[in-house]
């Protein structure tokens, strides 16, 4: 190779002898062995590019004689040439190494690209399978990011244009708007983390329950860049837990009534066998009595009867006092507005169907109160879902449920406002009879039960209209501190 | 009383009520029966010979309806009044089903009692 390349550069400088420099030509001929072949035969072609420019070139011409005047010449160009094939070959190394990096990286560009697209699309698959869609949010300008699954959960086509985030935001649900705006506001400006339940409305119109979550990403420096969070459709665990509570709710229902009846069933039963038994007896006494003559041995032995059966009448009523005692509220210490968040909680379904707000002032000072948690915890079912359904008509202002607690004479003192038909101006009382119902398929029991209740832990139930102007009423009622009577 | 000496037989699991309710029939001129299951009144072959039945609704085993339906069923035309200490609606329900027979709440009057009795004798 390194003979072919001075060969050819031999003949091309004969042929254009007048034109190019031959000099120039054997230099090129030893670079380009250099650069094609390596190092070895680059030097080989300017070994022998120096023999045959001395043979052809240098007087006299056709031999290998170097004359003493031409020597120097002979010289440079031999330096010339060896020094042209070393830094060629350099180069050439270089540039070896040079493509050699470059493909190792293009291929493992590739390999991650793979990778990449991989995790990617398992991320879509998991997302779209789990419901989970993903976001980034700028809060300054609310430039945002969304997963396509998010694009979906907010009933948006991944692939269409992106909205505006206002847009979005103004979807969610009116009654649930203003409070998370507030929130919103609140998590950015506090650099906290979001949480939020809501529900939304996608642009077909069908309502949905999401869960957003957003954690702040910070800078070096510690300032806010932007949030990245993920937005969760938990409408069907949602229903599924409103079926679960309302299922909950009416079989709770269902067996205090069916429990009552069999328990009047059954009295009336134990009571009137006896009962009947004696009536029976004191018939045929009189009747041997009356009988002429008179059977006496008869009529002693009816008496005899009347009381053994006077006598078990008595035990039975005495088993059912002891039954009911078994019964009586348990006496334990309890902490009012625990038991009042817990109560919310569970009437959260039953609320968020009657589409009311509820607000709490609940007292960090208060009192522990004494007395039967369950009983006054379906005191304050009662009177949470009764301020419910008086709202339930009310489409002209804001339905709110506004619970509070206080100290009151050492005892506690809870307040049920609501802000819907308010009471009988002339009759406020009126609710707490029993059998006294506003509702189609109200019984009438809840608040005279829950009156009894409240009485029997030694407190006071009692309703008066909205002392804040506002239309609707409020349940009061009190517990002593030891929850004697 | 026009049914003297007739003969009444009593199905009812209270053992006092099986006993002021023969006593008072007695005191009244009839001949009275006792059984504490409508199982044991089918047994004893008495059906085919008293003059009318008295039994409880809420018996252990065979209800007071079923036994009138059995009754019934076998071709006996013997009249029946059916006693209860319930009204809850399963027992109401059970009455419902037995059709026109005489029932009785207790505790009950002895007037109420022998009314039901002559109608049932008169049926």
């Amino acid at each position: 190779m390194a003979l072919a390349c001075v060969g050819v550069a031999l003949g091309v400088s004969l042929a254009l002898e007048r034109v190019a420099d031959a000099a120039t030509m054997f230099l090129a001929a030893v670079m380009a062995a250099t650069w094609f072949c390596g190092t070895g035969p680059g030097l080989t072609a300017a070994v022998v590019a120096t023999v045959v420019f001395e043979y052809f070139y240098i007087p006299p011409f056709h031999t290998l004689d170097v004359g003493l005047e031409n020597l120097p010449r002979v010289a440079v160009f031999a330096l010339t040439a060896l020094l042209m094939g070393t830094v060629s070959g350099v180069r050439r190394r270089a540039e070896r190494v040079l493509r050699q990096a470059r493909d190792e990286l293009d291929e493992k560009v590739r390999e991650r690209t793979v990778s990449l697209r991989r995790s990617e699309s398992l991320l879509a698959e998991s997302q779209r399978q789990s419901h989970i869609g993903s976001w980034a949010l700028n809060p300054v300008t609310l430039d945002y990011y969304r997963s396509d699954e998010a694009a979906r959960i907010f009933g948006y086509d991944p692939g269409a244009p992106k909205q505006p985030f206002d847009e979005v935001f103004a979807r969610i649900h009116p009654a649930d708007r203003p409070s998370i705006e507030q929130e919103f506001a609140t998590s950015i400006a506090a650099r906290r983390d979001m949480e939020y339940e809501y529900r939304y409305v996608r642009p077909d119109g069908s309502l949905r329950h999401l869960q957003t979550l957003g954690h702040p990403v910070r800078d070096e420096r510690g300032e806010l860049v932007e949030y990245v969070g993920t937005i969760l459709d938990i409408t069907e665990r949602r229903q599924a837990e409103e079926a679960l509570q309302k299922t909950q709710a009416e079989l709770a229902h269902v067996t205090r009534v069916m429990t009552m009846g069999e328990i009047a069933a059954s009295i009336a039963h134990e009571v009137n066998q006896p009962l009947a038994a004696v009536v029976m007896s004191g018939n045929a006494c009189r009747r041997w009595l009356l009988a002429d003559p008179p059977n006496i041995a008869e009529a002693r032995e009816a008496v005899q009867r009347i009381i053994s059966d006077g006598n078990r009448a008595s035990q039975v009523i005495g088993r059912i006092r002891a039954l009911l005692q078994k019964t009586a509220p348990q006496q334990a210490s309890l902490n009012v507005n625990e038991l009042i968040q817990e109560t919310l909680m569970l009437t959260r379904a039953e609320l968020a169907r009657h589409e009311v707000t509820v607000q709490t002032a609940l007292r960090a000072d208060l009192p522990r109160a004494v007395g039967d948690r369950i009983q006054l915890q379906q005191v304050l079912v009662n009177l949470i879902l009764n301020g419910a359904d008086a709202m339930s008509a009310i489409a002209d202002r804001p339905r709110v449920l506004t619970v509070r607690s206080q100290p009151r004479d050492g005892g506690v003192l809870v307040d049920v406002q609501d802000t819907g038909v308010g009471l009988s101006a002339a009759e406020p009382d009126r609710i707490f009879q029993a059998f006294f119902s506003t509702k189609p398929h109200g019984l009438g029991m809840g608040l005279s039960i829950s009156r009894s209740i409240v009485e029997a832990h030694g407190g006071r139930l009692w309703a008066t209209p909205n002392d804040d102007g506002r239309p609707g009423a409020t349940l009061h009622f009190t517990l002593s501190p030891r929850g004697d009577p | 009383m026009t049914n003297t000496y007739a003969t009444i037989a009593i199905v009812d699991d209270d053992d006092s009520i099986r006993h002021a309710l023969r006593q008072l029939l007695r005191a009244a001129d009839f001949d009275a029966l006792t059984f504490a299951t409508a199982e044991d009144f089918l047994r004893s072959g008495e059906c085919a010979h008293v003059d009318c039945l008295i039994a409880d609704i809420n018996l252990p085993g065979m209800s007071g309806v079923a036994l009138v339906q059995a009754i019934a069923a076998s071709g006996s035309a013997v009249p029946v009044v059916l006693i209860t200490a319930r009204d809850d609606p399963a027992t109401l329900d059970l009455i419902r089903r037995a059709g026109p027979v005489p029932h009785l709440h207790k505790p009950f009057s002895d007037d109420d009692l022998f009314d039901a009795i002559s109608r049932a004798l008169a049926a």
